[in-house]
């Protein structure tokens, strides 16, 4: 699911820390290492998920936390419970509307002009990395409106896979509770959920749309048989991977998509020095990797 | 420019009966765009501003707030120089300045947005400049912060048919630039080229104005004017914009503009283009927070 740290409420006893130079070097490791920006006036988001490691290992100081992800023999453990800090809990449902927006209002517009021109009125998604099931089920709603609109008389499928086995299951049964329905729009979840107690179940057209699996993204063979994709969106899940695993993990994206088609991160998450053959475009409050028609031999807009 | 449209503009432009004047302020810090900081006289900067009442004190209210805190407070022109120094000054005086001369009466355009896009502008001209090495930031500044000023100019010629562009652009959430030319016949880079050329603001900076939505290959588009398209490009694309959704995609890298400061620009191919755009979304705090700052003066005032 998109994965902005952009949302969270400030904690009113981080605000002041901000300041420390410390939580700069902090946030320029966790780029360099990750691929996840935090700007300047989302700092105190940083030092909050620090502040919660920074209390569980007693450190007192950021400086000396910084120690602990930098020179301390298990620094790598560490920057994985940090990274885990930094994401969880941050999957919902209609989890970044630019990002959503962006793909109602110009990428499908934009692909299926292209492929009508072809003559192919279908479309094909993959949500890689999809958790607990939030970000496919928020595509396949959306895909569902458009279909009364720009997409009427088109076929899709969307293809979500995790790597795991309990997350699957959990995608499959489709049930949420408030907070991870905190962003939806109630036209939304009136129109494709149905209340079952205190919380929602995902309804049977919306759940029919989409082929969950799991899928480990770095066993290369598996991934040769994932083409024909027109968009694929994998947020916040390749902040685990090293350099290597991620280059090749995002050429595998890049050769599974159709030419013309996009490649969606976490609202915050960055390509750069990773994958050259993408090239970032923006969005109104978003940005995606397009993978040029050209570049690609036969390759038709 | 077609010499028909031109000639027509040129004849309005002038007739606009409140058609500010560039304040004396200003004048010495436009004539030191391009100068080294050396050659600066200091003493005529700081006596000029200090002379504008109006400008000198918004210019404090900004050294004072948040965005430029420094410890103790910043009582006199000189002071705020000797504290941020002079080239942060001189971009301060530049949008007190013209904030503050193209204060219209314009009941369509919300004036907090366009000043917000065209701060934002200005600060993303100047950080890509430095970070592509390009020699004169601080005309990069000057140039993102009027590359818009035509709309103002606009909204002064024809009231009327201005009102009907910015309603129907907010309504077809097309660009503004087409929404004129059907409309008025004429779009906001040519209005605001007259005006630059009336206030003989420097060449660069008028040619800014004019081309920023036309570059392509064949006009064969400056440094400068590509600096701006793409900053205007990106505010657009990052909550700076006009104060509507622009349903477009924008293909940086494959822009006429990119092509030709790569041309110049080495530091431009290693550029994180992804990190660049994430800040820009702290920056935009600094955009509002200096606005605010200085149209909250103005509503004090009124």
């Amino acid at each position: 699911m998109p994965i902005q740290v952009t949302t969270a409420p400030a904690g009113p006893s981080v605000s002041h820390v901000v300041a420390d130079p410390a939580y700069i070097k902090l946030r320029d490791i966790i780029y360099r290492i990750s691929g996840i920006y935090h700007p300047e006036n989302k700092l105190y988001l940083l030092a909050e998920r620090c502040g919660r490691r920074m209390q569980a290992l007693k450190v007192a100081t950021p400086a000396e936390y910084l120690d602990h992800l930098t020179v301390r023999p298990n620094r790598e453990a560490e920057l994985r419970q940090l990274l885990n800090e930094i994401t969880i809990g941050e999957t919902s449902m209609f989890r970044s509307m630019p990002q959503i927006d962006a793909l109602r209002k110009i990428i499908l517009p934009q692909i299926v002009e292209a492929k009508a021109k072809l003559g192919y009125r279908k479309l094909r998604l993959w949500s890689a990395g999809c958790s607990t099931g939030e970000e496919p089920y928020t595509l396949a709603m959306v895909l569902l409106e458009e279909a009364q609109a720009a997409l009427k008389g088109w076929t899709f499928e969307i293809v979500a896979t995790d790597l795991n086995e309990r997350s699957v299951e959990a995608s499959k049964a489709g049930l949420y509770g408030d907070y991870g329905l905190r962003n939806t729009p109630d036209y939304f979840k009136n129109r494709y959920m149905q209340p079952e107690g205190k919380t929602y179940r995902v309804k049977d057209e919306v759940k029919a749309l989409i082929s969950f699996s799991r899928l480990n993204l770095q066993d290369d063979s598996k991934m040769l048989f994932m083409k024909g994709m027109d968009i694929i969106f994998c947020c916040n899940v390749l902040i685990y991977f090293d350099g290597a695993s991620k280059s090749r993990v995002i050429h595998h994206f890049y050769s599974n998509l159709l030419p013309g088609g996009y490649f969606l991160l976490g609202t915050s998450e960055s390509l750069f020095q990773v994958n050259d053959e993408f090239r970032l475009v923006h969005f109104p409050g978003a940005t995606a990797y397009w993978k040029q028609p050209a570049a690609t031999p036969g390759g038709g807009k | 420019m077609n010499p028909t449209i031109r000639a027509e503009l040129t004849v309005r432009v002038a007739s606009i009966e409140s058609l500010p004047t560039i304040p004396a302020a200003i004048r010495p810090l436009l004539d030191l765009l391009g100068s080294p900081t050396d050659d600066v006289d200091m003493e005529k900067v700081v006596e000029s501003v200090a002379l504008d009442k109006t400008i000198a004190a918004q210019v404090l209210r900004v050294c004072n707030s948040a965005l430029y805190a420094r410890t103790g407070v910043v009582e006199t022109v000189r002071g705020g120089v000797l504290t941020l120094g002079l080239r942060r000054i001189q971009e301060i005086v530049f949008a007190c300045t013209f904030c503050q001369s193209m204060r219209f009466k314009d009941t369509s355009f919300d004036p907090l947005v366009f000043w917000r896009h065209a701060l934002g502008c200005a600060l993303v001209s100047r950080k890509l400049s430095a970070l592509i090495e390009f020699p004169n930031p601080e005309l990069a500044y000057l140039a993102g912060l009027l590359h818009d000023i035509g709309f103002q100019v606009n909204a002064q010629i024809d009231p009327e048919r201005w009102k009907q562009v910015v309603q129907e652009a907010l309504a077809t959430q097309r660009a503004m630039l087409d929404v004129e030319t059907s409309v008025l016949g004429y779009t906001h880079c040519q209005s605001g080229r007259i005006l630059a050329e009336q206030w003989q603001l420097p060449p660069e900076i008028a040619d800014a104005i004019e081309f920023h939505h036309m570059v392509d290959e064949e006009a064969k588009p400056s440094d400068l004017v590509s600096i701006v398209r793409i900053a205007d490009l990106l505010c657009r694309m990052r909550d700076m914009g006009y104060g509507y959704y622009e349903p477009v995609r924008v293909d940086l890298m494959g822009d006429p503009a990119w092509a030709q400061l790569a041309k110049t620009y080495k530091k431009l191919a290693q550029m994180d283009l992804a990190l660049f755009t994430f800040e820009l979304d702290a920056l935009m705090d600094e955009v509002q927070a200096m606005v605010d700052e200085i149209f909250g003066v103005g509503v004090a005032a009124h």
